[in-house]
């Protein structure tokens, strides 16, 4: 092959020429890459990948030749937390995913399937909980599945799943809980918590009933327009008004927040200009806070995208802090992807686990009594973690699970 | 001739050779814009043992080898010109000894240069050089360019602390050179020939690097003028003053304002320039001499001078100056930037020069630098697309590194000769020096096979 036909210049509409054009290879993405410091191969790198898809659109290289890498990344935007010319890796990425297409992974394919619809979503949850009840964890076609099926916290009955419309004081300042689709059927219990916690610090929480998915799990895995679709008829659900919409999943919230690009329209813009982190929501307001439980030892794992997506690191921590009995302690490499990385654990799971496996030592070094962090993934993928490093009085909890456990409400 | 895949995959296994066509595609650049071409093959060394493999083969073989580490170069020094195979020594990445008594470390080439900064700081020791890029580059890489940094006039640059090597040459003999030695006058001084060689003549494989005492104290400051020119006079009565400061970083308008974008400082955004001044050492010293950089600031006319108040509000300020190059690319998606480095007291001079030369070429020049040491990086931010532009800028720094030259300075400080400056570099040295360095090439590397077509017409 000439240089001339390797280097040629984008032409193929595939990827924004403008994203691909921010980057001039200065390389400093390459100390916060979490694949590039496993491998120290160039192409499992940010600027490396960016070269990948400068050349897919330029037609040098074609899908089969970037999947493997696009696949290796985490996702988890570190990158653009150090780059000076702030390149939008994580859009990048999503065009370029959606440029090749979804992964051939039944896996995959049956998680985006089902989480399209909300009917589909619960009916999955009901499935899910009578395989817990009758222990089918134990069958499942992979040792991956098994080890997570074994990991994964009880799944509610639907009915205690479900949130009353409207909690907290009638006069208090509005808000609309945002739920999630396969979290929720997980973690339910978090979102509980958060109405809860909401409702004690003076909100008036509206749980709208007709949510469904946010689209992120599509967006981040190279459908980006059934993600535009679920995201259209996600802003519906909510409504018009200006109330904050608030997340408690960093990977849905980054998302949500980026709507705007994602659905280039001034609806999108706009809806993502409201979402919030709960955590920063809770930032200065009075909480009725024990102080008669028992001391505790927490560690603050930062969900990647609440922390490089939504740039919210101070106020989790912040708030851990003042809940009296507990001890913030800063694992050294908190800002670092555990590997939960969305679908990244259930499809690469050897690769998943190597970077948990890290963040495990860390974690078992600090002798904690608590894991808090602010996204289902990274719960789900501690909770394993923690099961293998044997760590089994260890908690693993939704950072205001961690506080609804300690207000006296 | 082509390179014997087979050989080295035997020699160092299938999975640290890499053929597909987008890993040669990602190792086919370096940070040096507009400069790319594709090797054969990469190898990922992780021992002495495959580079003196590889280098062995490539005498047998006849095939070039480009060294890389990071790749975060600036003059296309870790671009396989002649293709063949790009060895990286990115996996090498051990700190293998700190030792305390002698002042050493003794590092593995691919070992980040932030990584042994904070290694040693954890020890009271203080390694100074400090490149733009000192969060991903290596000491290998830093060796092999002789990276300067922020520290340059107090503390010397990359050269200044390497007291030792063991390298390996092409057909793969092993050297050791220096050691933890002070004085050494045996011999040629082959450890500062190897430093800023640019891959032409050796690979590394191992590194010793002195080390100082990490000083008590440090303060940063920054001051905002209305023009360079202020500020330029600031930096020469600082000096005058008899302050050798830690850090005297300059940044035009244009640099300031992707910089604060960058980072989110909150500058001024009436102030024309602005001087980065900083001082290491004992407290009361430190304490003085910021003091009284300050004053002299305020005495040239800064519209305001502010000394940050915690070591975190410093080392974001230096961060965010680190990080100047890639911010500029806010701006405009191709920078094409030199290192021009003149005697201090014709930066001012110099710097006029080259605004002059932005406005005649009808071109955005942003001028920042090492105030200092007189190294100057003129960045001309343009869109490559456009031929006519890129004319321009070749013009342009023709203009600019003649003028480096008539103020008795020379075509980089820093960035090194690579590709980018080859056909600027009998300018500087003449026809006898540049004779003088193709016999240390054939010296070294008879058949050309190290890094072709890099640092040496």
């Amino acid at each position: 092959m000439s240089d001339a036909a390797v280097f040629s210049e984008p032409s193929r509409g595939l990827i924004p020429d403008e994203l691909l054009r921010t980057c001039i290879s200065c390389g400093f993405c390459l100390a916060a890459c979490p694949t590039y410091q496993d491998t120290r191969r160039e192409a499992s790198s940010p600027r490396g990948r960016i070269n990948l898809m400068r050349a897919l659109e330029g037609g040098a290289l074609d899908s089969e030749d970037v999947r493997e890498e696009l696949s290796f990344c985490l996702g988890c935007r570190a990158c653009e937390t150090v780059c000076p010319a702030g390149v939008k890796y994580g859009s990048l990425l999503e065009h370029a995913r959606d440029a090749i297409g979804p992964a051939p992974d039944p896996k995959l394919r049956a998680l985006l399937f089902t989480v399209r619809t909300r009917r589909r979503t619960r009916l999955a949850g009901t499935v899910l909980r009578a395989g817990q009840l009758l222990r089918l964890t134990r069958v499942a076609p992979t040792r991956s599945l098994r080890q997570t099926g074994a990991a994964a916290p009880r799944i509610e009955r639907e009915r205690r799943r479900r949130l009353p419309e409207w909690s907290g004081p009638e006069d208090g300042e509005r808000v609309e809980l945002f739920l999630g689709c396969v979290g929720h059927v997980m973690f339910s219990p978090a979102a509980h918590a958060t109405a809860e916690v909401l409702a004690a610090a003076g909100y008036r929480v509206h749980v709208p009933q007709a949510q469904g998915c946010c689209g992120a799990l599509h967006g981040h895995n190279g459908s980006l327009a059934e993600a535009r679709e679920l995201a259209a008829t996600f802003i519906g659900s909510f409504g018009p008004g200006d109330a904050p919409v608030v997340s408690t999943a960093g990977g849905c919230g980054a998302f949500m927040v980026d709507y705007g690009h994602v659905l280039s329209t001034p609806e999108g813009a706009a809806f993502g200009a409201r979402v919030r982190d709960v955590t920063t929501l809770l930032a200065g307001r009075e909480l009725p806070v024990r102080d008669d439980l028992p001391a505790l030892r927490v560690a603050y794992q930062d969900s990647c995208h609440l922390r490089n997506g939504q740039k919210v690191t101070a106020e989790p921590r912040a708030l851990l802090r003042s809940l009296p009995g507990v001890e913030l302690v800063e694992l050294p490499h908190a800002d670092r992807c555990c590997g939960a990385a969305g679908t990244y654990a259930l499809m690469r799971p050897e690769d998943s686990l190597r970077f948990l496996a890290v963040k495990m030592d860390e974690i078992s070094s600090a002798q904690v009594d608590v894991i808090a962090s602010g996204n289902t993934g990274c719960l789900l993928q501690f909770r394993q973690g923690v099961r293998q490093a044997g760590l089994g009085d260890v908690r693993v909890l939704h950072t205001i699970e961690l506080v609804r456990e300690r207000l006296s409400i | 001739m082509p390179v014997p895949v087979d050989l080295l995959r035997q020699a160092i296994g299938d999975e640290h050779v890499l053929t597909q066509k987008h890993d040669l595609l990602a190792y086919s650049t370096d940070a040096t814009p507009l400069q790319r071409a594709m090797p054969e093959a990469v190898v990922l060394a992780g021992s002495r043992e495959d580079i003196i493999t590889v280098l062995r083969l490539a005498a047998e073989h006849r095939f070039p080898v480009t060294p890389r580490a990071s790749g975060t170069n600036l003059s296309g020094g870790a671009v396989p010109l002649h293709g063949g195979v790009v060895l990286s020594c990115a996996r090498m990445n051990r700190l293998l000894e700190i030792d305390e008594t002698n002042l050493t470390a003794t590092v593995e080439p691919g070992f980040q240069n932030a990584l042994l900064q904070a290694a040693v700081a954890e020890r009271g020791l203080f390694y100074p050089p400090d490149p733009g890029s000192q969060s991903i580059s290596t000491i290998g890489g830093n060796v092999m360019e002789c990276s300067g940094g922020l520290r340059g006039l107090k503390y010397g640059i990359t050269r200044d602390y390497v007291m030792g090597m063991e390298a390996v040459l092409i057909g793969g003999e092993t050297i050791r050179l220096g050691g933890k030695l002070t004085k050494d006058v045996a011999g040629y001084d082959l450890v500062r020939l190897l430093v800023g060689s640019e891959g032409t003549l050796a690979v590394l494989t191992e590194i010793t690097v002195k080390l100082l005492p990490m000083p008590a104290a440090k303060m940063t400051g920054a001051a905002f003028f209305a023009d360079l020119e202020a500020s330029a006079r600031s930096v020469g009565r600082i000096v005058a003053d008899r302050i050798l400061p830690a850090t005297l970083e300059f940044l035009d308008r244009t640099t300031m304002q992707v910089v604060d974008e960058s980072a989110g400082l909150g500058l001024p955004d009436d102030a024309g320039a602005m001087l980065i001044f900083g001082q290491d050492g004992a407290v009361e010293v430190v304490e003085r001499e910021t003091r009284r950089m300050a004053e002299i600031c305020r005495e040239e006319g800064a519209i305001s001078v502010e000394v940050a108040a915690t070591d975190a509000e410093a080392d974001k300020l230096l961060a965010a100056r680190r990080g100047a190059i890639p911010a500029l690319a806010r701006l405009a998606p191709t920078l094409i930037l030199e290192d021009v480095t003149v005697p201090r007291s014709e930066l001012p001079a110099v710097v006029r020069k080259i605004q002059q030369i932005a406005l005649e070429e009808e071109l955005l020049i942003a001028v920042f630098g090492h105030a200092g040491d007189g190294n100057l990086h003129p960045v001309c931010c343009i869109d490559d697309r456009d031929p006519e532009q890129v004319a321009r800028v070749h013009r342009a720094f023709d203009r600019i590194f003649a003028t480096a030259l008539e103020h008795g300075g020379t075509i980089t400080g820093e960035h090194g000769v690579g590709m980018t400056k080859l056909s600027h570099l009998e300018d500087r040295l003449g026809a006898t020096g540049i004779e003088l360095l193709r016999g240390i090439k054939r010296a070294f590397d008879p058949l050309g096979l190290l890094n072709p077509g890099k640092a040496v017409p």
